[in-house]
C-alpha cells in the first residue's frame, strides 16, 4: 500500500501505514548498515589515486605522463622527476536496481529468504556504503535523482521498503535517465525473457554507464529439487509448463540454466558490465563485497 | 461353508470377486496420479522441454499390489473368514443337544458350557428347535423330552452346573427311545468316561439311540477327567488313590490334604505326589503327616482340578483311631496309678477314643487298636474274635507281666506257646531280672531304633531302664520281628503281622513296675506310632453296620468338587451307600447313627475306565481350548489401515508430500507423540485428576480453610461462599486465625476431613447426599469436624407446619449419625469462646440455634463458677435459621451483600460477626473456654 492511498484513508491509516514503514525500516537499514560496516572493515574503500584535492602520494613520472603533471619542488631534491598524485575524490553516480516483480518472491525451503528480501538488503547495504563513501546513489525506476548524503539513504530505503502496486510477472530495468561515466546496478533473477533486458543494457552502455549484473538465485532454481508429476507456473501464474516426471527434466534445466547465465555474461562482456550470479542460501556478505568490488573498480 | 484347514469362510461365493483383480490392476495401471501445481519462477526455462520418460505416470507395481491386497483384504472379510471353525450343524429340523454334566464335565465345565452355547447358537440361525439334556442331570425315567426354540434354552445352558455324580446314560437313553421328537440331529459332548460297570452297556445303548437320529457329533475333552479314590490307612500313612482313564505316559499330579486348622478354619495340611507309572492307570499319593494333623484331615483333592471326582471325602476310618484297652488284672479304683492301664490310657487318650472292657466287648467295638495289658490267656471265644479281628486288619498290642510270664508257664516249660498265634514270638518261660537287688548285672538302657522299625526316628532317651523283661525264643525270625531291643540285644517289642492286621508285644509291662519306659515320653511317642500303624478298620464301612439305619446327609459336594453345608435335607436309608452315588444320593458326609460317614464317588481300589468309543458314523471332535474367532474385523481393520498407507505412499508419489526435515521431522514426532499420550489417555487423566486432588488437597490443608456445602443453587453457594470469605477476613483482623479463602465443598466427590467447619445452606431442592457420602459425613462429624446447618428461614414455622428448607434439612440429615439435639444452653461455650454472647443472630435474629446435647443435663454448676461444664469436645452439629452468611457476605470492596433490616442492622450484623468468630474458634478449640482459669476474668467482664 502506497502512502498516497494512506492518505486518503485519513489518519488512522496514516499512522498505521507509518509505523509499519518505519517498522520495516530501521531493521533493514541496521541490517544494512551492519553489513555495510563488515565490508568497509575489510576493503579499504576509495584509497586510491585519482582526480582530488588531497595529497596521496609521489610517484616518479612515467612516460606519457604529462609534463604538467610534474612536481617540480619534489623533482628538484633528486635526479628523478617525480609526480604529486591526490586522492581521488571524484563522486561517482551509482544507479540501483532492484527487480521487484513477482518472480523475486519465490523462495524454496532450502533459503532462509526470499530473493527479493535478498536484494533489497543487498540493495540496501551497497547504498549505504556508496554513500558513506560520497557517491551519489539513485534507485533505478524511483522517481529521485542521484544524490549523497544521509536523506538520500533514507528516500533510498523508503522507496525499496515500498512495494509498487501493480508487480509484473518478471522484471525488466525501466528506462532511466543514466549520466554518461555513471555506474549502475541490476539485482535481479534474470530469469524473464531476454528481449527486454537486452535493450536496456544497450541503453545503459550507450549513456557510457558501466556497472554490475547480479543474477540472484533461489537454490531450488539452481538445483531443481522437483519429482513427479507437476505443473510448473510462474509467480503470476501467466506461464504454465506440465511435466510428467519433473526429475527427468532436471538437467535439461540445469543446462538452459547454463546457458541463460552464458548469454547474460556475454550481453554483460559487450557491454562492458560484469556478471555473476548470488545464491539466497549463501551469506549475503559475499554478493555485496563482489557488488563493491565491482562498481569500486576503475571504470572507462 | 468352506473351509481351508483351520480357516473357513462363511461367506464363500463373495470370494468370487477375487477374480476381478487383475480388472482391478489393469485399471489402476491405466489410472496415473494427478499432477500437482507448483510456483516456479524458472518456468520460462522449462518452456518447450520434453518428457524424456513418461514411466511415473503408471502406478508403480507394488503400489498396484498394494492397492490389489486391499480389495483382496476387503473381499475377503466380506467373505467372513472363521478361525478354528466348529464344526456347522449340516441338517435341519429338531436338534438334539446333549451333556454328560456329571462330575467328570466339571474340570472343563466352562469349555463344555461355550461349546453347548455355540452349537445352541448355530440352531438358532438356523431357526432350528433344540431339545437340550444334561444326563446327569435328576429326572424321572419316564419324563417327556422337552421341544422348545433355541432361544429359549441359553438361559437354562447358562445356568447349568456340573452334577457331582455320574451321568445316567442309560436311563437317558430309555427316555430318548420313549419319545418321539421327530430329532434328525444330535450333538453330544461326553465326559470321555465310563461310568460304572452296568454304564458300559448304556454308554453304546445311547450312542446308537443318537446316531439312529441322523446326524451325531461326539464332542470329547482332548483327555478325560482324573479322579481320586477315597482315602485310606497304609501302614500308617494317609493314602489316597489318583485315577486316570487312559495311560498315555508318566504323569504326577500333586494331591492335597485339607482339614480344619487350629482355628477352626479350613487349611491345607499336607500335599503328596502320585506319579502315574507310564502304562498305569492309578497312582497312589501318600501323605507324611504327623498324627495330630493326619486326625484332621477332612479330605484330599488333585490340586488344581475343580470336580467332585478330584475330591475324596475323609472320614474318622481315616481319622481318629479307636484303642480297645483290656487289663488282665483287676482295676481297683484306688490304685489307679498302679493300674496296668493307667499309663497306656494316658498315652492314647490324646490320640485316640479309647474304649475299655472285656475283651469281647472291646472287639465288639471295632477299634483300630487293642492293647493288652498283662493278658495271659484267653478263651476260646476271645481268641477267636481277636484272631479275626487281627486278620481283618486289627493292631494288637500286648504288654507283658506277670500273668504273661506264667501263662508261657502254664503253656508248658520248654518252647513256650508255640502255636499261640496271638503272639509274634514264642516266649520263655519266667522271664528275667536285670539290675535287681539280687542281680548282677545293671537295668539294660533301650537301643537306638533302627529302620524297619516302625520307631525309628524317636530319640532314645538315656534314662530309660529295663529291670525285667519276658525273653523270646531264639529263632530265625527274631531279628526281623523285633522292632526295639535292650542294649544287650534282647527284645523290647516284637512284631509279626498277621492276617491284614499284625500282633505286637511289648516284653515289659504297662506300668512302671518293670521298666521305667511308661513313665518317659518314649512311651508316648512309641504309642502314637503304633496308632499310626493302626489300619482303617474301625469305621464300620460293612453292610452290616448300615443295615436298618437312616444316613442324613451333613455336608454334600457339588460338581466341582465344593463341599456346602447340607443339614437339615432328608435323610435316606443307609443301604443307599452302598451303591454309588447318584441324584438320590450326592457324595459328600453323611451321618449314619453318630458316625459320620464319607461318602465317595470312587472307594478304595476303583478304577476310571474309558467310554465306549462313539457308533460307527459319528463325526468326533475333540474340545480344544481354540475358541471360533471370526477374523473379518481383523482383515477390514487391515485393509483400512493399507488404505492409509496407500494415500500416503500417492502423496509421496506425487511429490505432495513434504519431504520430513529435522525440523518437519520434529513436528512430525510430536504429533506421533501427541497422538500416543492421546491413547494413553485414560491413565494420564487418571494422573492429571491425582494432581489436581493434590493440589486441593494442599490448598485446603496448607492454612485453615472454611467451607461450604455446595447446594447446586448457584445464588446460595455464591453468597455462601462470600458469607465465608467476609468472615475469614474479619477473624484475620481481629484474631489469631488467617484463613485463607473459602473453598466450596462438593459432598460425594471431595475430601471433608480438611476442614475444621463445614456451612451448610440448606436449599428446598438439593438431592440428598449418597450412602457413600453419608457414610464420610457420618465419619467427618466422628473425627472431630463440625457441620453448621443454616436453614436460612428465619425459624419460621407457618401454623407448625416446617418450613420447605427444614424439611429439606430433615431429609438431607436423614441418614446422617446426628447426635441429640438441644437449643443451645445460655452457658453453652458458643457463648463464650471469643466474645460474650447471648444470642446469635445472622441475617435474621431470634430463633434458636440447636447443638448436641450435653450429656448430663441435669449437671450443677460448680461452686461460684458461673458455667456448667456442659459438654467435653465440639458439638459436631449447629443448626440454626438465621442465614449467617448473608450476614458476613461483603464483597472484595467490604459493601455488604445482603441488607439487615431495622434500625439495629448494623449492631446485628456485627454480632453476627461476634458470633462467626465464636464459632470458629469453637470449632477450632472445642471446650479451651470452659477452662475454669478463665472463670476470673470472665467474672469481671460479666461485673458479677
Amino acid at each position: 500500500m502506497s502512502v498516497a492511498d494512506v492518505a486518503r484513508r485519513g489518519a488512522g491509516w496514516l499512522r498505521r501505514d507509518a509505523e509499519r514503514i518505519s517498522g520495516a525500516l530501521p531493521p533493514l537499514m541496521a541490517e544494512a548498515e551492519r553489513l555495510a560496516a563488515s565490508v568497509v572493515a575489510g576493503a579499504h574503500g576509495r584509497r586510491r589515486a585519482g582526480p582530488g584535492e588531497t595529497f596521496w602520494q609521489y610517484r616518479q613520472a612515467m612516460p606519457g605522463d604529462p609534463n604538467t603533471a610534474v612536481d617540480w619542488r619534489r623533482s628538484a631534491r633528486s635526479d628523478h622527476l617525480f609526480i604529486r598524485e591526490m586522492e581521488w575524490e571524484a563522486a561517482q553516480t551509482v544507479w540501483v536496481w532492484r527487480d521487484a516483480a513477482l518472480s523475486m518472491d519465490y523462495r524454496s525451503e532450502f533459503a532462509p529468504r526470499s530473493k527479493i528480501e535478498r536484494a533489497t538488503l543487498l540493495a540496501l547495504a551497497l547504498s549505504v556504503l556508496l554513500i558513506r563513501g560520497g557517491e551519489r546513489v539513485a534507485l533505478v525506476g524511483a522517481p529521485m535523482r542521484p544524490a549523497t548524503g544521509e536523506t538520500q539513504l533514507r528516500r533510498i530505503a523508503a522507496m525499496v521498503a515500498e512495494e509498487p502496486a501493480p508487480r509484473p510477472d518478471f522484471g525488466a530495468p525501466p528506462e532511466t535517465p543514466f549520466l554518461r561515466g555513471g555506474k549502475a546496478v541490476f539485482l535481479s533473477d534474470f530469469l524473464g525473457p531476454l528481449e527486454t533486458l537486452e535493450p536496456a543494457l544497450m541503453k545503459a552502455a550507450e549513456a557510457g554507464v558501466t556497472g554490475a549484473m547480479m543474477q540472484i538465485l533461489d537454490p531450488a532454481e539452481e538445483r531443481f529439487p522437483f519429482d513427479g508429476r507437476v505443473v510448473f507456473e510462474s509467480m503470476g501464474r501467466e506461464v504454465d509448463f506440465e511435466t510428467h516426471r519433473a526429475r527427468g527434466l532436471a538437467d535439461a534445466y540445469r543446462r538452459r540454466l547454463a546457458e541463460r547465465r552464458d548469454a547474460l555474461e556475454r550481453i554483460a562482456r559487450r557491454c562492458g558490465w560484469r556478471m555473476t550470479t548470488h545464491h539466497t542460501d549463501v551469506s549475503p556478505r559475499r554478493g555485496l563485497l563482489w557488488l563493491f568490488g565491482a562498481i569500486g573498480a576503475p571504470g572507462r | 461353508m468352506l473351509s481351508l484347514g483351520p480357516l473357513a469362510f462363511l461367506n464363500p461365493w463373495l470370494l468370487a470377486a477375487l477374480a476381478a483383480l487383475p480388472v482391478l490392476w489393469i485399471l489402476l495401471r491405466a489410472t496415473p496420479p494427478s499432477p500437482r501445481r507448483l510456483g516456479f519462477p524458472g518456468v520460462r526455462l522449462l518452456l518447450g522441454l520434453e518428457d524424456a520418460e513418461r514411466t511415473p505416470d503408471r502406478t508403480p507395481w507394488w503400489l498396484l499390489a498394494l492397492r490389489c491386497v486391499i480389495a483382496a483384504a476387503a473381499i475377503a472379510a466380506f467373505a467372513q473368514p472363521v478361525l478354528n471353525p466348529k464344526a456347522r450343524l449340516s441338517g435341519s429340523g429338531p436338534l438334539l443337544i446333549a451333556m454328560d454334566g456329571g462330575w467328570a464335565d466339571a474340570p472343563d465345565w466352562e469349555a463344555r458350557r461355550a461349546r453347548a452355547l455355540e452349537t445352541l447358537a448355530q440352531a438358532e440361525r438356523a431357526g432350528r428347535p433344540v431339545v437340550f439334556a444334561s444326563l446327569a442331570a435328576p429326572a424321572a425315567a419316564d419324563a417327556p423330552l422337552d421341544l422348545r426354540p433355541a432361544a429359549e434354552w441359553r438361559g437354562e445352558i447358562e445356568a447349568l452346573q456340573p452334577r457331582a455324580w455320574a451321568p445316567k446314560r442309560d436311563a437317558f437313553a430309555a427316555r430318548l427311545a420313549a419319545s418321539d421328537l421327530g430329532l434328525t440331529e444330535a450333538v453330544w459332548i461326553r465326559d470321555g468316561l465310563s461310568h460304572g460297570d452296568a454304564a458300559e452297556a448304556g454308554d453304546e445303548r445311547l450312542g446308537e439311540a443318537l446316531a439312529a437320529l441322523g446326524g451325531l457329533t461326539v464332542i470329547e475333552a482332548e483327555r478325560s477327567a482324573q479322579a481320586l479314590s477315597a482315602p485310606a490307612l497304609v501302614d500308617g500313612r494317609l493314602t489316597a488313590t489318583a485315577l486316570r482313564a487312559t495311560a498315555p505316559g508318566e504323569e504326577t499330579v500333586r494331591v492335597v490334604a485339607f482339614g480344619a486348622g487350629e482355628d477352626g478354619a479350613t487349611r491345607r495340611l499336607g500335599q503328596a505326589e502320585a506319579t502315574f507309572a507310564a502304562d498305569a492307570t492309578t497312582a497312589e499319593a501318600a501323605f507324611d503327616l504327623p498324627l495330630e494333623l493326619r486326625n484332621r484331615v477332612t479330605r484330599v483333592q488333585i490340586a488344581g482340578v475343580e470336580s467332585a471326582g478330584a475330591v475324596a471325602l475323609a472320614d474318622d476310618g481315616v481319622r481318629r483311631r479307636r484303642a480297645g484297652l483290656v487289663s488282665g488284672g483287676s482295676e481297683v479304683e484306688a490304685q489307679r496309678l498302679v493300674s496296668d492301664l493307667h499309663y497306656i490310657r494316658a498315652a492314647l487318650s490324646d490320640a485316640a477314643e479309647v474304649v475299655e472292657g472285656e475283651i469281647l466287648d472291646v472287639v465288639a467295638a471295632r477299634p483300630d487298636a487293642v492293647f493288652l495289658a498283662d493278658v495271659g490267656r484267653f478263651t476260646d471265644a476271645e481268641r477267636d474274635a481277636l484272631v479275626e479281628w487281627v486278620e481283618a486288619g486289627g493292631l494288637l498290642v500286648r504288654f507283658a507281666g506277670p500273668r504273661m510270664a506264667r501263662g508261657t508257664d502254664a503253656l508248658g516249660f520248654g518252647p513256650a506257646a508255640p502255636d499261640d498265634p496271638l503272639l509274634p514270638v514264642a516266649l520263655r518261660a519266667g522271664g528275667r531280672a536285670v539290675g535287681g537287688a539280687m542281680a548282677w548285672g545293671e537295668p539294660q538302657r533301650i537301643r537306638p531304633f533302627v529302620a524297619p522299625s516302625p520307631f525309628a526316628g524317636i530319640e532314645t532317651p538315656e534314662d530309660v531302664t529295663v529291670s525285667r523283661q519276658i525273653l523270646a525264643q531264639l529263632g530265625p525270625d527274631l531279628p526281623q520281628r523285633t522292632w526295639a531291643a535292650l542294649e544287650d540285644g534282647t527284645p523290647l517289642v516284637t512284631s509279626a503281622a498277621m492276617g491284614d492286621g499284625r500282633v505286637a508285644l511289648f516284653h515289659v509291662t504297662a506300668n512302671a513296675e518293670w521298666s521305667s519306659l511308661p513313665l518317659s515320653g518314649l512311651f508316648v511317642e512309641m504309642a502314637e506310632r503304633l496308632l499310626l500303624l493302626a489300619g482303617g478298620v474301625g469305621a464300620g464301612g460293612d453292610a452290616a453296620s448300615l443295615e436298618g439305619r437312616t444316613a442324613r446327609p451333613a455336608a454334600l459336594l457339588d460338581g466341582f468338587g465344593r463341599l456346602s453345608d447340607a443339614e437339615g435335607l432328608g435323610g435316606f436309608a443307609a443301604e443307599r451307600l452302598l451303591a454309588p452315588p447318584g441324584p438320590d444320593a450326592p457324595p459328600g458326609i453323611y451321618r449314619v447313627g453318630e458316625a459320620a460317614r464319607a461318602y465317595n464317588l470312587f472307594d478304595a481300589g476303583a478304577t476310571l475306565s474309558p467310554a465306549a468309543p462313539p457308533p460307527f458314523g459319528a463325526a468326533r471332535e475333540t474340545l480344544d481350548g481354540a475358541s471360533e474367532t471370526p477374523l473379518s474385523h481383523w482383515l477390514l481393520a487391515l485393509a483400512v489401515t493399507l488404505l492409509a498407507l496407500d494415500t500416503v505412499v500417492s502423496l509421496a508419489l506425487s511429490g505432495r508430500l513434504p519431504r520430513l526435515r529435522p525440523r518437519r521431522g520434529a513436528a512430525a514426532l510430536a504429533l506421533v507423540a501427541a497422538m500416543a499420550a492421546a491413547l494413553a489417555a485414560a491413565p494420564g487423566a487418571r494422573a492429571q485428576g491425582l494432581q489436581v486432588d493434590d493440589a486441593a488437597a494442599l490448598r485446603a490443608t496448607l492454612d485453615t480453610v472454611l467451607a461450604h456445602v455446595l447446594t447446586g443453587d448457584a445464588e446460595v453457594d455464591a453468597l455462601a461462599a462470600a458469607g465465608l470469605d467476609g468472615l475469614s477476613r474479619v477473624l484475620t483482623a481481629r484474631t489469631a486465625i488467617e484463613p485463607a479463602a473459602p473453598i466450596g465443598v462438593n459432598l460425594e466427590t471431595d475430601e471433608l476431613a480438611f476442614f475444621p467447619l463445614l456451612y451448610w445452606p440448606i436449599t428446598p431442592g438439593q438431592p440428598t447426599p449418597s450412602d457413600e457420602a453419608a457414610a464420610r459425613l457420618n465419619a467427618y462429624m466422628r473425627t472431630g469436624g463440625m457441620i453448621v446447618f443454616d436453614t436460612r428461614d428465619r425459624h419460621l414455622d407457618f401454623g407448625g407446619r416446617p418450613t420447605p428448607q427444614a424439611e429439606a434439612l430433615r431429609r438431607l440429615t436423614a441418614r446422617l449419625d446426628l447426635p441429640p439435639l438441644e437449643p443451645t444452653p445460655h452457658d453453652h461455650v458458643l457463648t463464650r469462646a471469643f466474645y460474650l454472647l447471648e444470642d446469635f443472630p445472622g441475617r435474621w435474629s431470634g430463633g434458636r440455634v440447636w447443638v448436641e446435647a450435653a450429656p448430663d443435663p441435669d449437671e450443677e454448676a460448680l461452686d461460684g463458677a458461673p458455667f456448667r461444664n456442659l459438654n467435653d469436645g465440639v458439638s459436631p452439629v449447629v443448626v440454626g435459621g438465621a442465614d449467617w452468611a448473608a450476614a458476613w457476605a461483603a464483597d472484595e470492596e467490604g459493601q455488604f451483600l445482603a441488607p439487615i433490616d431495622g434500625a439495629g442492622g448494623w449492631r446485628q450484623r456485627e454480632m453476627a460477626y461476634r458470633f462467626g468468630i465464636n464459632l470458629v474458634m469453637y470449632a477450632l478449640t472445642g471446650n479451651y473456654k470452659s477452662d475454669q482459669v478463665h472463670v476470673p476474668a470472665l467474672l469481671e467482664r460479666l461485673g458479677q
